[in-house]
């Protein structure tokens, strides 16, 4: 099977080696994965209790320590007055 | 040492901690070599914590029962100003900016980190040789893997390079490599410890939860992490229930008729029937029943777990914070993404958001994750049902003891089937345990309790019957 459409939308891209190694593993996973179809569920029978409620919290700004602002700039690629400087993306 | 030894140790004056922290630390620092369970040593920090609950242990009459007692943390956990790789070049250089929940709680105990301890990339693996900085090895023999993928964690437990460890488990990673090693590990109902500051795996699976050598130190550490956390909607308070303290002759016990199949290990096998025998007059019903479903439990796991993979690794842009591609060679942001990723995940943590790209992906979203997600639901009934008739469910952890280094790696779906007997839980996100049970020659291998939510404390109580009868 042809990889190159699935490689695009992950944002990944594999030398010619790699893609042939990965074209066979990803197939055989696949053909494991499948293996579902053989599931008879209808969309109505999709069960409540997977739904789990969530607990949330007021969304209010904290305050973050000096040593932990830091870390967090010092981890950027690029930083510029407080913001990611990145590539012109048009 | 178990953490109820060390703790009389310390209470009655006769080791401190600081003593006890330096010969781990001297311990890991001679034995480790051959085992590689750790990834980071933080020989400075742990003496100066270990000082810190010195005087804790002087001035307090009733310490934390945790105080103390040195351990080692999984690498996906982030402990402030300390690097945290979750086994990945991406993260190699990453510095945790805060301290994840569990561990501002392990501080607040007073308990001792000595370092990080090695897992398979992102925690995606069975054996931890999916780990950028190299595998584990099984300390029962070296030339066998220590399971996946808390293997560093588990190891070091079974190496008695520390007390107790934190592991993960989003499909077995606490359980499996704890059965491989010879140790107790514990998954816990899901959203009962707070995911807050674990890197990512699958979010809907993912768990924190200790790997110990017995299952009362299991439960010490579980009781000091444990409850609701507002920076982690999906946790909760957790109150253990009375009602489910049952003496053992009232429990009603499930053998999983898959886990005694001829794919499972003979002697195993063996093991657990002889249990129905052996059990038969200290429990109130032990019954051989079939859960039909779980047979498609990997496939949905997979499935699920890929597609919140492919969505939760796409954080790593090389732009806020990892390593990056070169930017300079680089012209648009798109490339820059896509030679940042290439270069620094490895090949499991590649297939993985593949298969979670092409699950969610236009065409294939109905025929994949939609349908995952209705088995899913399946699964979670079917267990339902189960508990409504039983107390707790025994089945292997994993089919097999440890296998060779290098022996499934070049094989994907051979590596998933490992985890056949632990996926299942997490899709129902029920807690389980997993004790070491029998030995096939110098191999441990591992018996699993299940039990319904918010039942840690039956399968503790039952875990320990089955561990004193032996």
């Amino acid at each position: 099977m042809d990889i190159s459409h699935i490689l695009k939308l992950s944002k990944l891209e594999l030398n010619k080696k790699e893609k042939a190694k990965m074209e066979k593993e990803f197939s055989n996973i696949l053909d494991f994965v499948n293996k579902l179809q053989e599931v008879d569920i209808k969309k109505e029978e999709l069960s409540e209790e997977i739904k789990n409620s969530n607990i949330f919290r007021e969304d209010e700004v904290v305050q973050v320590s000096e040593k932990q602002k830091k870390l967090l700039r010092d981890s950027a690629l690029n930083l510029k007055d407080g913001y990611f400087k990145i590539k012109k993306i048009l | 040492m178990t953490i109820i030894e060390l703790r009389n140790k310390l209470k009655n004056k006769q080791v401190s901690s600081f003593e006890i922290t330096q010969e781990y630390l001297q311990k890991i620092k001679k034995e480790d070599k051959k085992i590689h369970s750790f990834l980071d040593i933080y020989e400075k920090d742990a003496l100066e914590m270990a000082k810190r609950a010195d005087k804790i242990l002087k001035e307090n009459p009733h310490p934390h029962p945790l105080c103390g007692i040195p351990c080692a943390i999984k690498d996906n956990i982030l402990i402030e100003g300390h690097i945290t790789t979750a086994g990945s070049k991406i993260l190699e250089n990453y510095i945790s900016p805060y301290d994840a929940t569990v561990i501002k709680k392990l501080k607040d105990a007073g308990v001792v980190f000595l370092g990080k301890t090695n897992l398979d990339e992102f925690a995606m693996g069975s054996s931890t040789e999916n780990s950028a900085f190299g595998p584990t090895r099984n300390p029962n023999d070296l030339n066998r893997v220590a399971g996946g993928s808390s293997g560093g964690s588990a190891a070091a437990v079974k190496s008695d390079f520390c007390v107790f460890a934190l592991g993960s488990d989003t499909g077995g990673s606490i359980r499996e490599p704890a059965s491989f090693c010879g140790v107790v590990g514990l998954k816990p109902t899901y959203g009962s410890v707070s995911r807050y500051g674990l890197i990512a795996m699958a979010s809907s699976l993912d768990v924190i939860g200790p790997i110990t050598k017995t299952v009362e130190d299991a439960k010490i550490v579980f009781e000091a992490i444990r409850g609701r956390d507002p920076m982690d909607s999906t946790s909760f308070d957790f109150i253990p229930s009375e009602k489910q303290i049952k003496k053992i002759k009232d429990l009603k016990i499930a053998i999983l008729k898959e886990g005694i199949s001829d794919d499972v290990d003979p002697l195993l096998k063996e093991s657990i029937l002889r249990l129905k025998k052996d059990f038969k007059n200290d429990v109130s019903k032990i019954e051989i029943v079939s859960l039909p479903s779980i047979n498609y439990a990997l496939p949905t796991y997979y499935i699920i777990m890929a597609s919140e993979v492919s969505t939760n690794l796409a954080r790593f842009d090389g732009i806020r914070y990892g390593k990056s591609a070169d930017p300079k060679e680089y012209l648009n942001v798109d490339e820059f993404y896509i030679k940042t990723r290439s270069r620094f995940f490895g090949p499991e943590v590649k297939r993985r958001i593949m298969l979670g790209t092409y699950s969610l992906s236009a065409g294939y979203y109905d025929e994949f994750y939609s349908k995952a997600c209705r088995v899913q639901g399946k699964i979670i009934s079917d267990f339902k049902k189960l508990f409504s008739k039983f107390d707790l469910l025994i089945l292997p952890t994993s089919p097999y003891p440890a296998f060779k280094l290098g022996e499934k790696i070049d094989d994907p779906v051979q590596m998933y089937l490992s985890d056949i007997f632990t996926v299942p839980i997490n899709l129902a996100q029920l807690p389980a345990i997993s004790i070491p049970f029998a030995k096939k020659e110098n191999l441990p291998l591992g018996l699993q309790i299940v039990g319904p939510k918010y039942s840690e404390d039956k399968i503790f109580n039952f875990s320990k019957f089955i561990m004193n009868s032996k």
